[in-house]
Parts: structure tokens; C-alpha cells; sequence
């Protein structure tokens, strides 16, 4: 155990850390057991003197709510579309692929419930999204008024299945990269909190795999893959989204230029290999135009 | 010296000697055997590397090869036994996979190089009724699980475990449920190991790293679920009621593992 990497991660998440008010309790509190295994509470004293120390704290709730808002914005999504068409009319989502996005919805569901009361334990009030009416304990997380997933008629997705589907694969695998964009943000904890975030991501990217699969047979004309090709979109409006996607960078090291005996590994399959991390204010500026 | 020869001609496989040199490297007592034989010793560490390639690649010879090269290994040491138990620590066919952050990293390589294999053996010998949609994304597997490999053997350096041998042979290739059942169970698990291990990293670095690889392994779980029944993308194993995938200690995947790997690895100091 090495406690100047623990110092190291508390001052990556927050550069300011040395000048902070602290409290020595919630820091070692935060630090949990890397820091007990250090044993050196006395040189933390000295580090963190009179004031109090909350920055950790503030910043995995924050992390932590804006995951929450992601949650909330595709179980409406998923929820709108379920309920789009009926028996009688037509169905958005087909009989044959309503049990794989039910199981979704309910995925997205059970994150907004899991994450409510992670971050009301830490004593922070979740995230509730803007207009949103009922009990945010005790209601369905439905809210219609918060969100126009058409961004003003700007995508057909209630009249046309597979602009939907482009629109839930270009969702699902912008959470993945949301999600782990906030890691960061996360590993100053030392309890299942990044674990459970972790966790979360990999069931995001299943979703997006399932919704890519269902593209290629439905023969999208961009033949998606279950996984992210350099930084191929379903169609020009939702290039955006995919920025950054082909980098073949990870860790200073270019996976293009390492081989294994004689086989080598080109930039498609470099890309592919590795989801990429999107900023919060990335995010929030690629979903604004769906919120009202 | 006269045990070695005897090997030689009993076996007559250069991984017999060697590996019979490799054991005595830990072996104080004789360490002049051991100048006059260092060229071979090397030599033996590059024949092990290349058997794994050999095992794939010759489709066909998979299981003779990987058959002999145990059987050549096996013999090697029990004929060395008798010289040689008297002063060494550890067993010589183990790997020791390091501590710490080191540990984790190859315990993930060995993840990632159970699953190329697979994936490298069904590309050769595809299951039946394949479509060429599943034959181009069965190559990106392949290729997918290649670039984890490079690059967690490159971030270890020195420190990678350079000698793994898997079992091929509990996968049905030619029948394609028996793959997808065998794919989903390690893509599944490489989940979980991701998953898992992402806590015990003492440089956080390594955290933001291998969660980029997590997600693939889960688009191909799920891509694997999705080509064996349509809609079970996961299921209520896999992900519970709050949503969550699973993550599991690297010791749980280690041995859930074990069917597929032949190299015995020491793993005392793998982080609990």
C-alpha cells in the first residue's frame, strides 16, 4: 500500500486539496481503509490542519447525481417508446424486441433507484429532473415535460423504428462513455461506489451491443458493430457523439505500433478495443438539445 | 549430468531439456551446471512462447501438440525430481504472476489470453451454419482480445507472464451452441474480472485503463447472448435487481478459469 498514491489520488481529484478546509475524520473517513492500512493518521493531521475537508465528498455526489440524471433521461427514453403505438395501430418497438428494451427500462429504473439512495446516504439530495411532479421516492421516475426526444422534430423517432434505434445506440454508447468519464471523480473512494459505477457501465454497454446488433440485421445502412469502429455515427447528425472514439492512444502507448509474434493490430481494431471517456460538459452539451 | 542426457535421449524434445534447465536455475548447489546451459535456458523461454502460437495456428495438430508439449514438460520434471526438489522453493512449471498492481495486470492478461485463444481456434475452425456477419465480428473478437493483450504486456514490461498455455479443447468448436456457451461464459466473466479488480489497483491509472476494456468485454458477452437467443442481452444472474453487473475477486475468476488454462501460476500475492 503505498500512501503517497493515496495523497496523489485525493490531489488528482482535487488539485486544491492541500489548501481545503479539513476535517480529519471525513477525510480518513474517505480514504477508509488505505489509509488505516498506511498508518499514518499523525502525517495527515500535520497535512490537513484546522479547516474542514469536503471536496471528495462534494465531488462523488456530483458524480454520482449527474450519473443519476443520465439514468433518468433514458428510462424516460426507453419508457416513452414502450408505450408508443398500440396493439391495435403499430408498435414502435415490434413484438419481437419489446422482452430486450423492457429488460433495459428496467435496468435504467433500478440504476435511478440504486443511485437515489447511494448518494441519500452520503446526505445529498438526488437529482430530480426539472419539472418532474410526482414523489421522487415513491413515484415512477416517468416525466414526460422534462424531455423532447425528437429535439424539436429534429429526429422522427415515434414514426420510424430505426431512427429510433440510431437514437437509442448513439444514447447507450454516450453513457458508456459518460459514465466513465466520471471515474475520475470516483477513485478517491475506497468503498463499492466506483465498483457499483463500474458495474453500471458494463450494463450500459451491453444495451448499446444489443441495439447495434439489432441495426445490422435490420441492415443500417452504416453496418454498425456491437462495438464503437473509430468514429463511425448511424448518420451525419450524430457525429458528435462520436469524437475522440477513434483513439488509439491508451496510456501513452500507440496500440498500432505493438505486435504479438507476427500479428499486428490496426487502427480499426485499436479503436474498437478500448470505450473513451467523455467530459460532463461534453455530455451535457450533446443531450441538451433533448431536455426541455 | 548424466541425468540430463538420459532426458534428452528418453524424450528427444528440446522443451524437455529445457524446461530441465529451467528448474535448475533456482538451484544454488549446482549453479555451474547452470552457466554452462544460461543459451539454452533462454532458448527454452522462447519455445514456450512459441508453442501457444503453434497450438493455434496448426488447427488440426492443436491438442497432439498441446498433449505432447505437457506430457514433454511432465517428463522433464519428474526426471529431474530426485536432483533437483531437494533445493528449490517453488515449483518449476509455476508461473509466479508478481503482487500488487503487477499481479492484477497479468492475472487480467491471463483473462484476455484465454479468451484470444478461443476466439483464435474458432476463426480456424468456424461452427457450422456460420454467417458472414458472424464470421467478420468473430475476427473482431479475435483481434479485440489481441489488442488487450499487447497492451497489458506492455504496460507490464519485464513484469508479464510470457508462458501461458490454455485448453482448447473444452470448447466445441464446430457446434455453434456450444461456442456461444463457452464464449458468453468467459466474456461474461472477463466482465466480472474487470469489474472486480478495478478497486484493488494501487495506481488509479490502471482504473480509467481497464474500464475502457470492461465495456468491450461486455458488448461481446452480449453480442454472444444475442446470436444464442434473441433478447437475453443478460439476465438476472448477471445483472441483479439494482441493475449492476458482476464484479468478482480475482481469486473466483482465477478458478472459474481454471478449465481453460494448462499453465499451473502462482498467485499467493495476488490481491485478495
Amino acid at each position: 500500500m503505498n500512501f503517497k498514491n493515496i495523497l496523489h489520488q485525493i490531489e488528482q481529484a482535487d488539485p486544491e486539496v492541500y489548501e481545503k478546509q479539513s476535517d480529519r475524520r471525513n477525510l480518513l473517513r474517505n480514504l477508509g481503509s488505505k489509509a488505516a492500512m498506511a498508518a499514518v493518521p499523525f502525517a495527515l493531521g500535520s497535512l490537513f490542519t484546522t479547516k474542514t475537508y469536503a471536496k471528495t465528498t462534494d465531488n462523488i455526489a456530483n458524480a454520482l447525481n449527474f450519473i443519476l440524471e443520465l439514468e433518468y433521461f433514458q428510462y424516460n427514453f426507453y419508457h416513452t417508446a414502450l408505450a408508443t403505438g398500440s396493439n391495435t395501430t403499430t408498435l414502435l418497438i415490434p413484438a419481437a424486441d419489446r422482452d430486450g428494451f423492457s429488460m433495459i427500462e428496467g435496468h435504467q429504473k433500478a440504476h435511478i433507484t440504486f443511485l437515489r439512495n447511494t448518494i441519500d446516504k452520503m446526505g445529498v439530495v438526488p437529482f430530480t429532473p426539472h419539472l418532474y411532479t410526482a414523489d421522487p421516492v415513491t413515484g415512477n421516475p416517468y416525466t414526460p415535460p422534462s424531455y423532447d426526444f425528437t429535439a424539436h422534430a429534429k429526429f422522427h423517432i415515434y414514426e420510424d423504428y430505426d431512427t429510433f434505434l440510431a437514437l437509442a445506440q448513439t444514447f447507450e454508447d454516450t453513457m458508456v462513455r459518460a459514465y466513465q468519464g466520471q471515474l475520475s471523480n470516483l477513485l478517491a473512494n475506497t468503498n463499492d461506489i466506483l465498483t457499483a459505477v463500474l458495474r453500471m457501465s458494463t450494463v450500459e454497454a451491453r444495451h448499446a451491443s444489443y441495439i447495434r446488433n439489432l441495426r445490422r440485421d435490420r441492415g443500417a445502412i452504416d453496418i454498425p458493430k456491437p462495438w464503437v469502429t473509430l468514429n463511425a455515427a448511424p448518420n451525419l447528425s450524430l457525429i458528435d457523439f462520436y469524437l475522440q472514439e477513434d483513439n488509439v492512444i491508451q496510456k501513452g502507448i500507440d496500440v498500432t505500433t505493438l505486435t504479438d509474434g507476427t500479428r499486428t493490430i490496426n487502427a480499426t481494431a485499436a479503436s474498437e478495443a478500448f470505450d473513451e471517456p467523455l467530459t460532463q460538459t461534453n455530455v451535457n452539451a450533446l443531450i441538451a438539445q433533448f431536455l426541455l | 549430468m548424466y541425468y540430463c542426457t538420459l532426458i534428452v535421449f528418453t524424450w528427444g524434445n528440446t522443451i524437455a531439456l529445457s524446461s530441465l534447465f529451467y528448474n535448475f536455475k533456482a538451484c544454488s548447489k549446482i549453479s555451474p551446471l547452470l552457466s554452462i546451459y544460461r543459451g539454452a535456458n533462454n532458448i527454452s523461454m522462447k519455445l514456450n512462447m512459441g508453442s501457444e502460437n503453434t497450438q493455434v495456428e496448426e488447427a488440426g495438430l492443436m491438442h497432439n501438440v498441446s498433449r505432447r508439449n505437457f506430457l514433454a514438460l511432465a517428463g522433464g520434471i519428474a526426471g529431474v525430481g530426485m536432483l533437483a526438489s531437494s533445493c528449490r522453493r517453488t515449483p518449476p512449471d509455476t508461473v509466479y504472476v508478481g503482487k500488487g498492481d503487477v499481479a492484477l495486470l497479468n492475472f487480467l492478461l491471463i483473462v484476455e489470453e484465454v479468451l484470444a485463444a478461443v476466439y483464435t481456434q474458432a476463426n480456424l475452425t468456424a461452427y457450422y451454419g456460420l454467417t458472414k456477419s458472424e464470421l467478420d465480428l468473430m475476427a473482431d473478437m479475435r483481434d479485440h482480445q489481441y489488442a488487450h493483450k499487447v497492451l497489458l504486456k506492455k504496460v507490464l514490461g519485464t513484469n508479464a507472464i510470457t508462458d501461458v498455455t490454455t485448453v482448447l479443447s473444452k470448447v466445441t468448436y464446430a457446434d455453434k451452441t456450444d461456442f456461444l456457451k463457452n464464449s458468453i461464459l468467459l466474456e461474461d466473466l472477463a466482465v466480472a474480472a474487470y469489474n472486480g479488480v478495478a478497486k484493488r489497483f494501487t495506481d488509479t491509472n490502471y482504473v480509467l485503463l481497464t474500464a475502457k476494456m470492461a465495456t468491450l468485454q461486455a458488448r461481446h458477452a452480449a453480442y454472444s447472448r444475442e446470436l444464442l437467443a434473441h433478447n437475453s442481452l443478460a439476465d438476472t444472474v448477471i445483472v441483479n435487481t439494482d441493475g449492476l453487473d458482476r464484479a468478482m475477486a480475482p481469486i473466483e475468476v482465477y478458478n472459474a478459469l481454471a478449465p481453460y488454462i494448462q499453465t499451473k501460476f502462482d498467485i499467493s500475492n495476488l490481491p485478495a
